[in-house]
Formats: structure tokens, C-alpha cells, sequence
């Protein structure tokens, strides 16, 4: 009875000890795992973020952000760049100029316009509505504005900013977005400054049917959302 | 002992050496969780002998079962809860030690030690009932290793059984006309105190050696900017007073449809006001991928956002439908995702190709760029405060509880 009694306490103590330290042992050991961290945890996850293509070189973003800058994009102020301002501002010449919008060939658009009108049709405001919804991760939203070369210098640059103008009150009145000011960057250039070639035909145009000449492409606003991260 | 008895013996401890390794086996899975990382999980019936993966379907059941909230108990207290496999290990381990006890001294006969066994074995196959039918009812799964137990148990059982049966005879035999007052109540005290030790000392080391996950779990960042000024989220709805629970997530993706259906069923469910900020892994939509990881899933979103009062019964008829639709996605068959949701809810046709939808969707993904979240789902915030990744599986109820209890 006494070794019964003995057995019975041995193989107790033994199985409540065992079972106290494996419970142990598996909790410090995680606990350990826990504070020096696992092999993988330096891996931090991607942060959802405005986007930067390719396209967006150093050269377009010191071109870009002197443009948003004196322009009144970046650090408020007055709103919009005529020729000449533009023409300082970007500190380039035409050919250049216009170089830069070469990338944005498959993102952007362009809005044409009757002679000596500023009216957008109504596959111009499908077109810009189509672009803008369009938005993906970019920070700003261009409208570069021309007019061709025929009549008087001061009329085509007024035609031009009228013309930006109509893309920006489309867009105003269209989606009632109060932000919708610090989205769009308006250049109006007149017939003075960066005229298009024909190359620029190959876009997205409000008027894809319909002849494009050198006069053509220049009575017209280019929109485009930028996707650079400045 | 006679021999049938002593065979008896052999069955009960057959039952409970398989019943302990098995739910061992558990244990180690569960406590192995107890860092918050990933973990292959065994799900086998030789343990031991097959390496585990994170990526073997076999082991899907063994996953369900650990992770649902009938592996543990007591998870709002501590993180992860108490494994239901360390006081099994206590009641197994009890039962063996009962057996190899009557072997060693020959008087497994006698009335207290055959006694103590029975009701370890009811005690095992009960539970082991219950979690069955929990498995077949609630989880429409069974783990292997889960089987392995409830076996364990039924040989307990039957061994146990047969013990009592035939220790009768034994004890006739033995001690004919032995009188069984005082001496084997004492024996059936200390039997239950044995078998109360095995079982609460285990777990108390269990909790007693744990690390402070308090602090853990509200290490997580806030939100930058928690104002939906564009009213852009999803809102499904919730009592009036209810703490704003932003969970992110993607329609197509099953951790969030699993993530989404685990807290609903928790207790804090219903003092939550859910809104979703809908984060489509595609690159449809999603500027922020180079590649679709669910392709679908962007036109699924703007479904939900068109949906307006029917947005939570069109999220759970995606959830109720998603690998049939993920694979449609898969498939590039959008047309057919279009088809299967205007079916549904023809309402939301013509919503869903509007440019205004288009930039809703925009609006909530620069949502989750103006708060820097992370490019993942599922994800929660709890009035503005993350709810860790690692503490979305395990830690879900004791890191609500913690989240929601600080904010009160």
C-alpha cells in the first residue's frame, strides 16, 4: 500500500512537473522569437503613394516645379502663366519645351477648337471629363493652351487663356469639386511660344475623324494629368 | 490484475499516449503562434515525420481549427486565449500516468484508479465529441490532428470502460468482502486533485509566463488624416455611439472576406460602425501595382460604391461568391463579373461606368495615399488606431478588448 502510494505520487509529480515546463518552454520560446523579432520584419510593406513614372526625369521636375510654382500651383497665389511668364519660367526653349509632353502621348488628350472660338463641343468635354476621371496617382492636372498663328498677337494670347479657361469652368461646373483649383495648372501660350507640330496629331484628339493640320493642332488645348511626385 | 484487465489497461493507455501526443502536437501549433507570426501548422496523423508548410492545402482544416475561436478560451484576457489542447494534455497525460501506475503496482483493480480512469475517458471523449461536431457544424472542416485525438479518446473510452468492467471480477478475487469506506474516498480525492493539477498548473504556467502583448498591441500607427471629407468610404453601418471601425480591404481578397466574417463575430461587433475603404490589388484602378494580384476587383469596387443602402448585402454576396468571381477575374472575364453582380442588383448598372464613380474609387485609394497605409489588406482601424497584422488572427478579441477598452 505505502508503494503504491509512493509510485502514484512519483508518476504524478513527474507528470504535473513535465507538463508545467513543456508549457513553459513553448511560451519562452515564442516570447523570445517575439522580442528578437522574425528574419523577415525589416521588410516593410509598400506605403500607398501618389505615383512617379519614369517620364517624370530630373530635367521635367525642375521644369514642372518652377512651372507649378510660378504658375500658383504650388504655394497659392495668383493662377495661371501667359507666354511670356511661361517661357521664363520654364527656361527652355520651344522644341524642348514641347519635348516634354511627348511621354504623356497615351495619358493626355487634345481639345481642338473652331477658329477664333473657345467653345468646347461636346466630344471636347467627353474627352476632358474621360481624361480627368483618369486621375490614378497624379498630383496635377495640365492645360496648356494655344492658338494658331492667324491675326494679332494680343487677340491669340487672350484666345489661348480663354480657351484654358473653358476646360477649367467645364471641369469646375461638371464635378463641383471644391479642391479642383489646386489640381489644374493653366498655361495659355498664345501663337508666341512652343507652337505644335503635326506630330502632336497622333494624340487623343477631340476630333479624331477630322483633318489635322499644322493650324489645326495649334487651335487647341492639351490636358494631361502629371504623374510625377515633386 | 488479470489479464484482460491488464489488456484493458493497455487499450485506456494506448488511447491516452495517442490522446497526449496529439494534443501536444496542438499545443506546440498554438503556442508557436504566441510571437504573432506565421507558422506551418502539423496536420498529420504522424507528427513528426512530414515536414509542415504554410502552403499545404492538406493543412488548410488544422488552420481553420486553430485559428476559429473554439481553439481557445479565455481570448479577450489573454492574447491567443488558453489552448483547449494544454488542459487535454492535462486529462491524457492523467489517464497514462493512471495506467502505467497499474501496470508498475499491479492494483489497477481496484475501485478508485478504475474509477479515476473512466472519468478521465468520459471527461476526453465528451470534449472530443463536442469539438466534432463544432468541426462538421461550424467550421465544415475536420483537422487531421484533431482526429488523431478524438481516436485517442475513444480508445480512452473503451479502455477505461472495459477496466471498470472487468476489475469487478479482479477485486472479487483480490479482496473478497474488502470494505471500501474511508480509504477509497481518500484515494478518489486524491485521483481528482491529481487530475486538477495536471490540468490548472499546465495552464497557469501558461499564462503566468507570458509576455506583456498590452503594449504590443497598441504599437500600431494612427491614421494621418481620418477625415472622409469626400464622404468616399463605405459606410455599412452601425448603432448610434458606435466606435468608427475603418476596415480596408479588397472584395476579392479571402483574408479579408475571413477577416471581415471573424469580427462580425466577435462580441465587440455590434459597438462598431463599420466604414470600408475599398483598396483593389488591381491594377486597373490601383496606380500603386505593377501587377493584378485580383484582377476584377476594380470594377467589383465601383459596383459596391454605386450599391448605396445595398452596399452590405452586395459585399456578403461577393464574400458568399468570391473564389467564383476571383477566378472569373483570373480569367479576365470581366464582363461576366459585370454580368453575375447587374444580375444581382440591376440598379447598379449604369453607376458603375460613370466618370463620377471613377473618381469616387480614385478618391478613396488617395484616401489611403493622404494616410500612407499600407499597400495590404485586410487592415482595420479602430477610431483612427490600427489593429496590428498580427493581431487579426489570434490576438483578434484581446486586442479589441484592449483598443476598445483604452478609447472608453
Amino acid at each position: 500500500m505505502k508503494h503504491a502510494w509512493i509510485l502514484n505520487l512519483v508518476l504524478m509529480a513527474a507528470l504535473v512537473t513535465t507538463l508545467s515546463l513543456n508549457a513553459s518552454h513553448m511560451v519562452a520560446s515564442a516570447a523570445h522569437r517575439l522580442e528578437v523579432g522574425s528574419a523577415d520584419a525589416s521588410e516593410a510593406p509598400v506605403i500607398a503613394s501618389s505615383s512617379d513614372l519614369p517620364y517624370c526625369t530630373a530635367t521635367f521636375k525642375a521644369v514642372l516645379r518652377r512651372v507649378l510654382t510660378s504658375c500658383g500651383l504650388i504655394g497659392g497665389g495668383r493662377r495661371g502663366c501667359q507666354p511670356s511668364e511661361v517661357r521664363n519660367v520654364a527656361q527652355i526653349n520651344d522644341q524642348d519645351f514641347n519635348a516634354l509632353f511627348h511621354p504623356l502621348s497615351k495619358r493626355g488628350g487634345v481639345v481642338l477648337f473652331d477658329v477664333g472660338s473657345e467653345d468646347l463641343d461636346q466630344d471636347a468635354k467627353r474627352l476632358i471629363e474621360d481624361l480627368w476621371s483618369d486621375r490614378r496617382g497624379a498630383g496635377y492636372f495640365f492645360v496648356v493652351a494655344r492658338a494658331s498663328p492667324d491675326g494679332p498677337t494680343e487677340k491669340n494670347r487672350i484666345l489661348s487663356h480663354k480657351r484654358a479657361n473653358s476646360v477649367l469652368f467645364f471641369l469646375q461646373d461638371r464635378f463641383q469639386d471644391p479642391d479642383i483649383e489646386k489640381k489644374v495648372g493653366l498655361l495659355w501660350l498664345g501663337e508666341e511660344y512652343a507652337q505644335l507640330g503635326t506630330d502632336f496629331c497622333r494624340w487623343r484628339t477631340s476630333r479624331s475623324g477630322s483633318d489635322c493640320t499644322q493650324d489645326d493642332i495649334n487651335r487647341s488645348t492639351i490636358v494631361s494629368w502629371i504623374d510625377c511626385r515633386l | 490484475m488479470s489479464k484482460r484487465t491488464t489488456l484493458a489497461f493497455a487499450i485506456a493507455a494506448l488511447g491516452a499516449l495517442l490522446g497526449l501526443i496529439y494534443s501536444g502536437v496542438s499545443t506546440a501549433d498554438f503556442a508557436a503562434h504566441l510571437d504573432r507570426q506565421l507558422h506551418p501548422v502539423s496536420c498529420t496523423l504522424l507528427p513528426g515525420l512530414t515536414e509542415p508548410s504554410q502552403l499545404d492545402e492538406a493543412a488548410q482544416g488544422c488552420k481553420v481549427a486553430l485559428f476559429s475561436p473554439y481553439s481557445s478560451f479565455w481570448r479577450e484576457r489573454y492574447w491567443g486565449g488558453i489552448p483547449y489542447s494544454l488542459p487535454a494534455m492535462g486529462v491524457y497525460g492523467f489517464a497514462l500516468m493512471l495506467c502505467i501506475w497499474a501496470f508498475a503496482s499491479r492494483r489497477g483493480y481496484e475501485l478508485a484508479p478504475s474509477s479515476a480512469l473512466f472519468v478521465s475517458g468520459l471527461i476526453s471523449a465528451g470534449a472530443s465529441l463536442v469539438f466534432f461536431y463544432i468541426s462538421k457544424t461550424r467550421l465544415n472542416t475536420v483537422c487531421t490532428t484533431c482526429v488523431g485525438s478524438y481516436v485517442g479518446s475513444a480508445l480512452l473510452l473503451l479502455g477505461s470502460a472495459l477496466v471498470l468492467q472487468f476489475a469487478r471480477a479482479d477485486r472479487w478475487v483480490a479482496q473478497p468482502g474488502s470494505k471500501t469506506g474511508g480509504t477509497l474516498f481518500l484515494w478518489l480525492a486524491i485521483h481528482a486533485l491529481e487530475l486538477g493539477l495536471a490540468v490548472v498548473l499546465p495552464v497557469y504556467v501558461f499564462v503566468h509566463t507570458q509576455p506583456d502583448y498590452g503594449k504590443l498591441v497598441s504599437e500600431c500607427e494612427r491614421l494621418k488624416a481620418p477625415n472622409d471629407r469626400k464622404k468616399v468610404l463605405l459606410d455599412l453601418g452601425g448603432e448610434a455611439g458606435a466606435t468608427d471601425a475603418m476596415l480596408v480591404i479588397d472584395p476579392l481578397c479571402a483574408a479579408c472576406k475571413a477577416f471581415h466574417r471573424r469580427l462580425e463575430k466577435t462580441r465587440f461587433s455590434n459597438d462598431l460602425h463599420y466604414k470600408v475603404l475599398l483598396m483593389p490589388l488591381d491594377s486597373e484602378c490601383n496606380w500603386m501595382l505593377k501587377d493584378s494580384m485580383h484582377p476584377g476587383s476594380c470594377l467589383l469596387s465601383k459596383a459596391l460604391l454605386c450599391a448605396g443602402r445595398d452596399a452590405p448585402e452586395m459585399l456578403d454576396f461577393i464574400y458568399r461568391n468570391q473564389e467564383k468571381l476571383r477566378m472569373l477575374g483570373i480569367g479576365k472575364h470581366l464582363d461576366q463579373i459585370r454580368e453575375q453582380i447587374t444580375e444581382k442588383f440591376p440598379d447598379v448598372r449604369a453607376c458603375m461606368g460613370l466618370s463620377d464613380t471613377r473618381i469616387k474609387l480614385n478618391n478613396l485609394l488617395r484616401l489611403a495615399m493622404a494616410n500612407s497605409l499600407p499597400l495590404l489588406t485586410p487592415q482595420l482601424y479602430l477610431d483612427g488606431k490600427r489593429l496590428c497584422d498580427e493581431d487579426t488572427d489570434l490576438g483578434l478579441d484581446f486586442a479589441m478588448n484592449r483598443l476598445l477598452g483604452r478609447r472608453k
